[in-house]
């Protein structure tokens, strides 16, 4: 190899160790832990997804309809069965804002006064 | 340098490595930092590749032919746009092409999926970092585009086939496509590792499948123009293994694209999905092999090839680790909903995806046929047009038919007597076409004329689902322009789905017009001579000869009329490359495109009396072919075009859940708030 490219080579090195480091280099906080949702709040997004799927099953249902895809016995009972489900997720979602399901509570934080005043 | 080239290539190796270990370890244990670490190695290795990529394309840019790689597929006479091409000319520069792409691709996949798929992305470092390592180890040890020599004064060139534009953009499309699609297949074994089977990795990943889906597509088509104007047989796709290598991923993904709307709209068909999508990268990793093993010259200049037995090996382990990984998520992957109706259109969706699957596994048998003859019997076989001909009408067919009916289907369940409503007028002129088209002479192939028919159907429901839609909306008071244009905005997966459709129509009355109504004669012509073919009068006028920067022309000049009617003159011929000491044919193409047809002259035998032996072809309806692929490109940029309502949905969202995970000591604020704001 010749000076050139070695140099070059170890500056690449270089900048790619500094890089794959720096994570370490840029932040010293003691939390290491991977922002990861915890059960609860799993549930909780996938309630919310579940809503906006009822909310756009809906919109479509209605588009459907006014364009003759479906009749009007079908639309009557299915536009039923989607509000029913959207109305149960945003309800769900609703009761999980005042009392967090399976939210681990801390013994003297505020999670357990809150829990307990709901 | 090539010392910096293979220094570079050693560092992205260590690099992926560390992704692959590290990051698998930090998804283990839970470790941000590391996790962040082993992301920026991926990041860290793209940039070693590039620079790798830089040093072969400095030494292709200027002749340094002490780079064997360079020495083997450029000369100093090439053309610099093929010089830059030939980069990926050879095995190990299409290599380190597709390393290149693939840690670009893997290194943004994961900087812009940190908020969408918090449980997922963890693992999809390491499952990246492990499928750069395996390109990596190739590169390092099996097949370096670095290797050596003592300086020649000149290159070998590049194989005269290949110095073409259209040649010049095929393969990186298509390894766009493919690396592309490793993407949605890196985040599905993600979710099956991470147990998160739910649609959330689909959704981050739809416009990269979408955009890698439409290099491929688009790709093929790209390779199909090449075969037409360079290979110069008359015809545009001879199902050959490498044409079929790119095919059969994409008739895969075309399925996935569909099912997993299933999948977002009503959570279901999760286990199709990861099975549709695991298929899809293992053929794009068997197309690799196929066109890189030397398997298809015969399975003896497999055994001598260099990576054969390293790409089997691996896409064994990614077929069976993908296998287990999903039977052992099987009761996770299992779906609550149930189809409502066998009328629906996510059951329309669910046959369009058996007749696709089933067209890609048909290919493939052509494909590995005559592999799995050679080396059990030791007999060679071919499997030929008509085989592939023949399930191509019988599967393509219904999928085309499905494309017409599936959009007037509502979602969940319809009714018969709503769909004959609906497709009474699309089928009214399709039975019209039909009719019309038989008594002006279709029905000589009646393939042709049941996918004419067939096509009128699907074009008269897409221009119906457009006017239907820009109507209601007009309706609600905008301009006629307005409300074809919000209709398209605000429903881009929708209707760029339509237009691609339309797409697929262009390309089957292409291939139907030159499959069954091209004409050809061929004839021996002294000069003076003439041939008519389909109204053409073609006169021959004798020979040309002329040098280009890298080879000599010979071209027979022909004159061309038409109803007595001059058009011109056409030539066609042969060139002589000087370095690469081969021949190519120079096809001649004369396109109306009034008639819709393409006129096509080969000359391939230039006898010592003056005469030449010269095919003239007519190939109508040849260019909606081409057509078909700007209108395919159209579609897929309105389908991919992001969507601001779906972001707004995305973030408000996110945002309701980081309310949610706050909310206790947000509730204890508001409660302490609260008396003094009574």
């Amino acid at each position: 190899m010749s000076t050139v490219a070695f140099v070059l080579a170890a500056l690449l090195g270089f900048v790619c160790i500094v890089v794959v480091a720096w994570p370490y280099l840029r932040s010293h906080e003691r939390d290491d832990g991977l922002d990861a949702l915890d059960a609860a709040e799993a549930e909780q997004l996938a309630l919310l997804e579940a809503r906006d799927r009822a909310i756009a099953a809906l919109q479509e249902l209605e588009i459907d309809h006014r364009e003759g895809k479906i009749t009007d016995a079908d639309y009557r009972v299915l536009v039923n069965q989607l509000r029913s489900e959207a109305a149960a997720s945003i309800a769900t979602i609703d009761a999980a804002r005042v009392e967090p399901p399976s939210k681990p509570a801390k013994p003297d934080g505020p999670a357990s006064q809150d829990t307990g005043d709901s | 340098m090539p010392g910096l080239g293979r220094a570079a290539l050693a560092l992205a190796l260590v690099l992926l490595l560390y992704a692959a270990v590290v990051g698998g370890y930090a998804a283990w244990k839970g470790r941000r930092r590391l996790l962040e670490s082993a992301q920026s190695a991926l990041m860290a290795a793209f940039g070693a590749t590039a620079v790798a990529t830089a040093v072969l394309f400095l030494a292709l840019a200027f002749n340094d032919f002490s780079f064997r790689y360079a020495w083997e597929h450029t000369s100093r006479d090439l053309p610099v746009i093929y010089r830059i091409s030939s980069l990926w000319g050879g095995q190990e520069g299409s290599l380190l092409l597709w390393m290149l792409v693939l840690t670009l691709t893997a290194a943004a996949a994961v900087a812009f999926n940190r908020k969408l798929v918090t449980g997922v992305l963890p693992w999809a470092t390491p499952i990246f970092g492990a499928i750069g390592a395996f390109f990596a180890i190739v590169l390092v040890f099996v097949s370096t585009p670095f290797a050596t020599q003592a300086l020649p004064p000149d290159g070998l060139g590049l194989n005269p086939s290949l110095q073409n534009a259209y040649m010049a953009a095929h393969p990186p499309l298509l390894y766009l496509g493919y690396v592309g699609l490793t993407v949605p297949f890196v985040f599905a074994m993600a979710a099956l590792v991470s147990r998160r089977v739910d649609e959330r990795w689909i959704v981050a990943t739809r416009r990269w499948t979408l955009f890698a889906w439409a290099a491929l597509g688009f790709g093929i088509l790209l390779g199909a123009k090449w075969a037409y104007e360079e290979v110069g047989w008359g015809g545009w796709y001879a199902w050959d293994p490498v044409e079929n290598a790119a095919l059969m991923p994409w008739l895969v993904a075309t399925a996935y694209l569909h099912s997993v709307m299933i999948q977002e709209k009503k959570n279901m068909l999760r286990v199709w999905n990861v099975i549709l999508i695991s298929l899809t990268f293992s053929l794009a990793l068997f197309g690799t092999f196929l066109t890189r093993s030397g398997v298809l010259n015969s399975i003896h200049s497999f055994a001598e090839s260099s990576i054969g037995s390293w790409f089997l090996g691996f896409i064994a382990v990614v077929t069976l680790g993908s296998t287990v990984l999903i039977v052992s998520r099987l009761p996770s992957l299992r779906a609550r909903a149930k189809l409502e109706s066998m009328l629906s259109r996510e059951a329309a969706f669910l046959y369009n995806n058996l007749f696709l699957v089933a067209l890609a596994l048909t290919v493939l048998w052509g494909v590995a046929w005559p592999l799995v003859s050679e080396a059990v019997r030791g007999v060679a076989v071919t499997v030929g047009a008509p085989y592939y001909d023949f399930f191509a009408i019988i599967f393509g067919l219904p999928i085309v038919l499905l494309m017409g009916i599936a959009p007037f289907i509502a979602w969940r369940r319809s009714s018969w007597r709503a769909l004959a409503r609906q497709v009474a007028a699309p089928a009214g002129v399709a039975v019209v076409a039909g009719v019309l088209l038989a008594i002006g002479g279709a029905a000589s192939s009646v393939p042709a004329l049941v996918g004419y028919t067939f096509s009128a159907f699907v074009l008269a429901a897409i221009v119906s689902e457009f006017a239907r839609g820009t109507k209601a909306r007009h309706t609600n008071g905008r301009s006629w322009a307005s409300a074809f244009t919000g209709l398209v905005g605000r429903n881009r997966r929708r209707y760029g789905g339509y237009i691609v459709h339309a797409s697929i129509v262009l390309l089957l009355i292409g291939a139907a017009g030159v499959g069954a109504f091209s004409s050809s004669k061929l004839v021996q012509l002294a000069p003076g001579d003439d041939v008519s073919v389909k109204g053409y009068t073609l006169t021959y006028l004798g020979v040309e000869q002329g040098h280009t920067q890298n080879a000599t022309e010979v071209r027979a000049l022909l004159a061309v009329s038409r109803g007595g009617n001059d058009k011109g003159t056409i030539s066609a011929g042969r060139n002589r490359y000087f370095a690469e000491d081969q021949t190519s044919n120079e096809i001649g193409l004369r396109t109306d495109w009034l008639r819709g047809e393409d006129l096509f002259v080969i000359a391939d035998r230039f006898d010592p009396d003056g005469t030449v032996f010269v095919q003239v072809i007519v190939n109508p309806l040849v260019n909606l072919i081409w057509l078909a692929g700007i209108v395919f490109v159209l579609g897929s940029l309105i389908t991919l075009w992001p969507d601001a309502r779906e972001q707004r949905r995305i973030a408000e969202r996110l945002e309701a859940l980081a309310t949610f995970r706050s909310g206790p000591a947000g509730r204890i604020a508001d409660r302490q708030v609260a008396p003094t704001t009574r």
